[in-house]
Order: structure tokens, then C-alpha cells, then sequence
């Protein structure tokens, strides 16, 4: 009984940790305290009982057929608090094998008392009839409460019939018996809806608050972004419009056209984000990547699908590093100034592949670098994906990211 | 020599492109305009390559001018500042022979203009990356090797390794992006009466 009011009750009751369970739902939660409850009514009965019977006892037949049914009822309502702080709720067949072990021991225990007060609370077990009634009220659906509770009101007055060949009861006594059946079925009904009603309404305040919270970060995010971006524009778009504008700059030379082109690039990339809708940190870090790319001369066309947005942060520098090592390891070995990044999205699984149309190696002929295997390959696998690489003489390099690797996602 | 016009609302960048072509040898511009209707008003023949952008300033549909070049019998090569996929689906299944971004340069350009010109098809990395990536309900299905040629051309790899990727030969690879081309432009053909569905049929019965 100890364990089981520890393991059900926890830290609530003596109040050191307010927070116990806030992280379950409000259903679940109410459902707990209401299970909570119902454990308690159980050892209010039992353990004056046990006590009783510990001292003294001669109300009953055989003491030892007492001490057993006890023991049985001690045993069955203990497993139950442990099961139910395990699974939060009565399961359907606890239900069950509670009102069928709370009938035999109302037969047993009515047949072993000494009087007739069979129905009275000295007989320990038509006590413990109103916790299965509660049980049942809070547990079973409303319309078979009452079909349920006839089965151990049928045993309790049955075995009294057998033994006493009448039922020793006025009819008022009965109509009481029967009452109480009915009123604490009632009361848990009435409990569990009301707390589980609140809970749910709870729930659904919460996570509207919380998509609320989460709108708010998104747009103080993009706020943000849209912020870095306002301060890139202005010291490339509009410095170099600017510059033109004011006249003294030939725009034909290469260089400034060079420049035109890069920063073409950066505009196009913007609108292309911002008319997919896909705001996220892998699309923004890949866009920073290509954005230091071009800074140093390399021209990138970017390509992609809506990536996801829910990528563990791990993978996410993952990817944005090994794809700046890729278009770096162009610039530096392909002999040419232009790279294509592209990203796909299917079935859960991100390609980020990085190719040129440079010199390229015969892959046959050619030991791969420490920069490859350490800044692209190793850094893929620590992030959970892969990398591999392919290469042709005078068509290029090509690069594969794929994430999560084939291993991870089997 | 390969006659070209070229329709864009932008004034700056048809001067930049006049000066573009200049200084191809082989490409003469012949008209520019800042509309289709502006294009068709001049009353001059149409050149054989007419390169159109896509969204013009007076809102007419992309779809549209492309039929009415084509059926004036122009080659037509749709050009956009920003990719535009599903619309650069929509006016290749149009008749456009290609559709690709501004951003590519002067090479690329008159190779893609010469091309047009000798009736081929105009294949682009923003155009195979539509193609592969649509979701459109009406899609044409694609073997898995058309996928697999398609994504390697789209992520900018030479039509040569694309195929080496998909495990086939440069030409095999060249007749899947072009058996893809056909397939959106069936998809795309036009069924609006019987006639139209019986039209389709004796096409595909000829083919």
C-alpha cells in the first residue's frame, strides 16, 4: 500500500513539486487525480479493516477465511494503484475483474460474518461495494451504470437470500443500499466529466496560446531576417544601382557586371524564398552559404523544393557546412566560376547535391583530399547523413548530401 | 544567319539584348517589342526565333502568346527573371521550344536561340527541375530513368555525367529529356471539344 501511495501520489500531496505531471495533457491529467481519488476511497475502507483485523475480531466465522479475502482485497487494490499510475487510467478489464472479485467476496464474506447484518459496514466488503461503484460510474459508459452495479447488488442480496432464506432488509434499508450504489456511481460520473471537460478545454487553450507563441517567433524571425536582408541590399543592390545611376561608373566593364550578376542572383533568391513560403533555417543557412560563395566570385543557381522546417539543428549545420566546403572545394579546383546547388525533398529524405561543369577527375585515378573527407564526408555522416561524390574528366564534379543516411532512415 | 525578335516589357533590357546579339555572328535581331500585340502590329513577317518573356507588363497570359507566336509560325523561347516552374511547364506544353531563367549568359543564350532555330528542342535546368518536381494532377508518368536523367540535368550536371549518373549514354539521355518534353506537351494539348479529342487521337495514332 505504501509503494502504491508513493508511486500514485508522488510529490503531489506533500506539495515539494507543483509541477508534477505538467508536461501530460489536461485530460490525462484529470483522469490521474480522478484514479487518485478513487485509489484513496479503497484504503479508507481497507485500512481501518486491516487494522481491526489486526487487533480483534469476532464477527466473522473463520477468521482465517476473513484474513484471506482481505489479504485478496489488499493484494487485487494494490496491483491496481501500481497498473494505473503505469497506464494513468483504469483499463476496461480492470473494471470488469474489480466488480467480479467484488462479488465473489461480498458472497464469501456475507456467508463467513456471524450476524445478519450482512449489509452492514462491520461486513468490511459492502463498504468496498461503493468504491466499485465509483469505479464503475467514472469508468463505464452511463447507460450500462446501472447494468453493471446489478451484478454485485444481485450477489449480495443472492447469498443473503441462500443463507437467511429471506432478505434481512425493510425495504427502506434496501432502497438505502441501493441508493448508495447509485449515488457514488453518480458523483464520479458527474467528477470525471466535468474534470476532463476542463482539462480538454485547458488543452486546447494552451495550444492555442502556444501556435500563438510560435506565429510570434516565426515573425519576429522573419523580422529579423528581413532585417539582414534590408542591410545586404543596401550595401549591394542599392550602392551599385546607386553607383550607376550617379554616372562615372562604366557599367560595361566586367567587374561591375560581375557584380550586377552576383547580386542579381541574391534578389532572385530572395523572391524565389519569399513566394514559396518556405522560411526556414536550412533554406536560410543554404542561402548564407551561397550568399559566401558569391562574395568570393562564384556564381550559384540555386534550384529547390519547399524544404521542411523541423530539422534538427545538428543537420542543419551538417548540410549548410558540408554545401560551403562543396562550392568551395568549385572555386578552388574546378576552374570555372559557376556552381548549381540544388535541394530536393522526398519521402523524409533531404538531397542537397552541389555540382559544376569544370575540369572534373577521373574518380578511377584520383585520391580524394583530406578537406573532402573530413569537411564533407565526415562532417555528413556526424550529422546522421551521408555524402558521396562523382566525377568526370571535363564535366565537372558532383556531390551528394543526403540526409538522414540510408542506414538511419531504414 | 538566324533572325530573332524579342518581346519584353522592360525597354533597358531589350537595349541590352539588341547589344547582346551585336555581337553574335550568326543571330541577327530583327524586331523587339514590349507586347505580343505590339509584335503582331509592326506587320512585318515574324523572325523564325521569337524570344518572349514570360509575365509582360500589359497581363496578357503567358499560354496564350505563346500559341498565338507559335501559330504564326515562330519558334518561341520563353524567358523569366525568376524560375516560374509550373508556368514554364505550362507554356512548354504550350508549344514554346524552351523555357530558362535570364540569368544564363550571352553563350547560352545564342545556344539556346540556335538551337530553336534548327527545330530542336531547348532544354534547361529550371525547366527538367519543373518537370521533375511538379505535383500538377495531370502530370504524365515518368519512368524511373526520365526521373533520375531529369534530376541530374536539373542540378546542373552536363548532359554527358547526367547520363553517367542515370547509367546510360549521352544520346539516350538527350531522347529521355526530349521523350519527357513530349509527354507534358501531350498532357498539355488542349481537349475542349469532340473535335479537339478526336484531333488528339489521329495525333497519337500518327506517332
Amino acid at each position: 500500500m505504501r509503494i502504491a501511495w508513493r508511486a500514485l501520489i508522488g510529490e503531489t500531496l506533500v506539495g515539494r513539486d507543483p509541477t508534477y505531471q505538467v508536461t501530460r495533457s489536461g485530460e490525462e491529467r484529470a483522469l490521474r487525480f480522478i484514479a487518485l481519488l478513487l485509489i484513496l476511497q479503497r484504503a479508507s475502507y481497507l485500512v481501518p479493516t486491516v487494522i481491526e483485523t489486526g487487533i480483534a475480531n469476532a464477527t466473522y466465522n473463520s477468521q482465517l477465511t476473513n484474513a484471506v479475502l482481505l489479504a485478496v482485497a489488499v493484494a487485487w487494490n494494490v496491483g491496481l494503484a501500481v497498473g494505473v499510475h503505469r497506464w494513468g487510467w483504469f483499463p476496461r478489464w480492470t473494471v470488469g475483474a474489480d466488480v467480479t472479485l467484488m462479488c465473489v467476496l461480498l458472497a464469501v464474506s456475507s456467508v463467513n460474518h456471524l450476524s445478519n447484518e450482512v449489509f452492514h459496514n462491520v461486513n468490511w466488503a459492502s463498504k468496498l461495494v461503493w468504491a466499485t461503484a465509483a469505479l464503475v460510474g467514472a469508468a463505464v459508459a452511463p447507460r450500462w451504470i446501472p447494468l453493471v452495479l446489478l451484478a454485485p447488488a444481485t450477489a449480495h442480496l443472492g447469498m443473503a437470500l441462500v443463507r437467511f432464506d429471506a432478505i434481512p432488509l425493510s425495504l427502506d434499508r434496501l432502497l438505502n443500499l441501493l441508493d448508495s450504489y447509485f449515488w457514488w456511481a453518480l458523483i464520479a460520473y458527474f467528477m470525471r466529466r466535468y474534470l476532463c471537460a476542463q482539462g480538454r478545454a485547458l488543452d486546447q487553450t494552451t495550444q492555442r496560446q502556444l501556435e500563438l507563441n510560435a506565429r510570434r517567433a516565426a515573425e519576429q524571425a522573419r523580422f529579423a531576417e528581413r532585417i539582414a536582408q534590408y542591410r545586404t541590399l543596401h550595401d549591394t543592390v542599392l550602392t551599385t544601382l546607386t553607383a550607376i545611376a550617379r554616372g562615372g561608373l562604366n557599367h560595361r566593364t566586367v567587374e561591375v557586371r560581375r557584380r550586377c550578376a552576383t547580386e542579381a542572383d541574391y534578389v532572385r533568391r530572395l523572391i524565389q524564398q519569399d513566394a514559396s513560403g518556405t522560411f526556414n533555417t536550412l533554406d536560410a543557412r543554404l542561402s548564407e552559404v551561397i550568399t559566401a560563395a558569391e562574395s568570393l566570385g562564384l556564381r550559384v543557381h540555386y534550384l529547390h523544393d519547399p524544404l521542411p522546417a523541423d530539422l534538427p539543428r545538428g543537420a542543419v549545420d551538417g548540410i549548410a557546412d558540408a554545401s560551403r566546403e562543396a562550392l568551395n572545394n568549385v572555386l578552388t579546383h574546378s576552374g570555372t566560376t559557376e556552381a548549381w546547388l540544388t535541394a530536393t525533398w522526398d519521402s523524409e529524405v533531404l538531397l542537397v547535391r552541389v555540382v559544376d561543369r569544370g575540369r572534373g577527375f577521373d574518380e578511377n585515378s584520383v585520391v580524394l583530399g583530406f578537406g573532402i573527407r573530413s569537411s564533407i564526408v565526415e562532417r555528413m555522416h556526424e550529422a546522421g547523413g551521408e555524402a558521396t561524390l562523382s566525377a568526370m574528366v571535363h564535366n565537372g564534379v558532383c556531390v551528394d548530401l543526403v540526409w538522414p543516411s540510408a542506414q538511419i532512415s531504414s | 544567319m538566324i533572325e530573332v525578335s524579342v518581346v519584353d516589357d522592360d525597354r533597358m533590357l531589350l537595349d541590352g539584348i539588341a547589344a547582346w546579339f551585336s555581337s553574335v555572328e550568326d543571330v541577327v535581331l530583327r524586331a523587339r517589342a514590349r507586347s505580343v500585340d505590339e509584335l503582331f502590329e509592326t506587320g512585318s513577317p515574324l523572325a523564325e526565333v521569337v524570344v518572349l518573356d514570360l509575365l509582360l507588363a500589359d497581363g496578357s497570359d503567358p499560354v496564350h502568346n505563346v500559341r498565338r507566336l507559335v501559330d504564326a509560325g515562330a519558334r518561341v523561347l520563353v524567358v523569366s527573371v525568376v524560375p516560374h516552374g509550373e508556368q514554364g511547364i505550362d507554356v512548354v506544353s504550350a508549344g514554346a521550344c524552351g523555357y530558362l531563367t535570364k540569368d544564363h549568359d550571352l553563350a547560352v543564350l545564342a545556344d539556346a536561340v540556335r538551337r530553336a532555330a534548327a527545330g530542336d528542342n531547348v532544354h534547361s535546368p529550371e525547366l527538367a527541375f519543373a518537370w521533375c518536381r511538379t505535383d500538377r494532377p495531370d502530370r504524365p508518368h515518368l519512368s524511373g530513368q526520365e526521373r533520375a536523367v531529369l534530376l541530374a540535368y536539373a542540378s546542373g550536371l552536363t548532359l554527358s555525367a547526367a547520363a553517367r549518373h542515370a547509367g546510360i549514354r549521352p544520346g539516350t539521355a538527350k531522347a529521355y529529356l526530349d521523350r519527357v518534353k513530349d509527354k507534358y506537351t501531350r498532357a498539355g494539348r488542349p481537349t475542349y471539344t469532340k473535335l479537339d479529342l478526336a484531333d488528339r487521337v489521329r495525333e497519337d495514332g500518327l506517332r
